[in-house]
């Protein structure tokens, strides 16, 4: 069956201009607040329908190459989990370049999903 | 603990006999619900006067006798009510103690005290024109509170919990531990703070959560410090790396909370006899700082996992825990 239509995203920006549109600017201030972070929270679970497969497939590469004799059939978890073992254990440098690259690739793109203000922000403020 | 029903009359009856009569109770609502304690504001009259109060009062945690967040330092009711009291002898602003809660006022633990007006939010504290001057001055007031907080004799206060750099660290290793969520970032910001964790420092009354957004701020600055119930004993330097943590800058473009320089902080701490103040030391606790609060952020996401609460502002806080994890990197790179 091919996907139904509407698409989630399609539902999810529905949603999203009903909460900002219609119901926001009735509620009382605490309410709004909180009303608020469900906008926001919205807007991250559409991110990562949008961009979380190919993100996740990104690191899922990234980690087997690091990792080097990793089974291709991994989990993604099961990958992390033997990646943060060989950290905690010593076995791997925690200074090696390659290493902090991936670290540092996979929180930005963690980021693009879940606030990529954060990311905009510092880049703004240079080394602040 | 009194729901809010009969909240009102007991709060009517403990004024009138320990404030003095009517002690009628009006406006009152329930503030910020934390997770460890309810405050509540209220006006109550005593003979011809309105007085602005706040209750504060314990929230008993809700968790397994072996959960590791347990060993976080926790202070609450009569202790936190003694530690603000004892912060205010030793010349920090907080909020004027009232009373302190006995067990036949019927109301449980917690304390009255006045209600100081002013901002409490971050953000705004960062953005309105209002607080343009108080930004401008409030490093330096940071820099002279927590020298003061600082000198502030340990051994007066028995129940605060001592907590070394490397003690620390473990606390927080535990928690992380039991989430059993591999994340290599933060098993490689664990090694870095287990191997850089400073020893023999001076050790101290350490307030814990020294940050912008546990201030009352005016037009002419901080008016009170707020929130000390993870005080414990410890190195001094962690309450200046934590007020430097990005998340606490509240989009503000000053290393200091958003609103200062490191300058005036550490010039104002040492000419207030905080001590020398090395930076390379405090940037270990601003570090670990991004840590603890990216760990934080995980525990808040996922406390409806383990039974606790189940709110929506939890959960999201949950998805917060790269920001500072991106800190912590960015950190990491500029000291190598």
């Amino acid at each position: 069956m091919p996907p139904s239509r509407p698409t989630a995203l399609e539902l999810l920006d529905v949603v999203r201009e009903f909460l900002e549109g219609d119901v926001l600017p009735r509620l009382a201030a605490d309410v709004r607040f909180q009303c608020r972070i469900a906008i926001n929270v919205l807007a991250t679970v559409r991110r990562e329908l949008e961009f979380g497969a190919a993100s996740w497939s990104r690191e899922r590469a990234r980690l087997a190459g690091l990792l080097g004799d990793a089974d291709p059939d991994e989990s993604l978890e099961a990958l992390n989990r033997q990646l943060a073992r060989q950290i905690r254990e010593g076995a791997i440098d925690v200074d090696d370049p390659a290493l902090l690259g991936h670290l540092r690739r996979t929180v930005e793109e963690a980021l693009a999903i879940n606030n990529p203000k954060w990311l905009e922000s510092s880049r703004e403020e240079g080394s602040a | 603990m009194s729901d809010l029903l009969d909240l009102p009359t007991g709060l009517r009856r403990l004024i009138a006999a320990r404030l003095g009569p009517p002690g009628t109770v009006e406006n009152l609502v329930r503030l910020t619900g934390g997770a460890t304690r309810a405050t509540w504001s209220f006006d109550a009259r005593v003979g011809d006067a309105t007085i602005p109060l706040v209750l504060q009062q314990p929230v008993p945690r809700a968790l397994r006798p072996d959960d590791p967040m347990l060993r976080l330092p926790h202070v609450a009711g009569e202790a936190d009510a003694a530690l603000v009291m004892g912060a205010a002898r030793a010349g920090v602003p907080v909020p004027r103690v009232r009373l302190v809660l006995e067990p036949e006022d019927d109301l449980g633990a917690g304390y009255l005290a006045d209600r100081i007006d002013g901002e409490t939010l971050g953000a705004r504290i960062i953005r309105d024109q209002r607080f343009a001057h108080a930004r401008g001055i409030m490093a330096a007031q940071c820099g002279e509170i927590l020298a003061r907080i600082h000198a502030m004799e340990p051994e007066a206060y028995p129940f605060l919990v001592e907590q070394d750099a490397a003690a620390e660290v473990q606390v927080y290793r535990e928690i992380w531990d039991s989430f059993d969520h591999p994340q290599p970032a933060i098993d490689l910001a664990f090694r870095w703070v287990a191997e850089r964790a400073p020893k023999r420092t001076r050790r101290a009354l350490v307030h814990g959560d020294f940050r912008n957004g546990n201030f009352i701020v005016g037009a002419e600055g901080i008016r009170a410090v707020l929130d000390w119930e993870i005080a414990h004993v410890g190195d001094p330097m962690a309450d200046l790396g934590w007020l430097c943590v990005r998340t606490w800058r509240f989009g503000g473009p000053n290393p200091v909370g958003g609103f200062g320089h490191r300058e005036d902080l550490v010039a104002a701490y040492e000419q207030a006899g905080g001590g020398r103040v090395d930076a390379e030391h405090v940037s270990f606790w601003e570090a670990f700082g991004c840590l603890k609060w990216s760990v934080m952020c995980l525990m808040k996401g996922q406390s409806h996992r383990r039974g606790g609460l189940r709110s929506l502002e939890q959960m999201a806080i949950g998805r917060r825990s790269e920001e500072p994890l991106y800190d912590f990197l960015a950190l990491l790179g500029r000291r190598g």
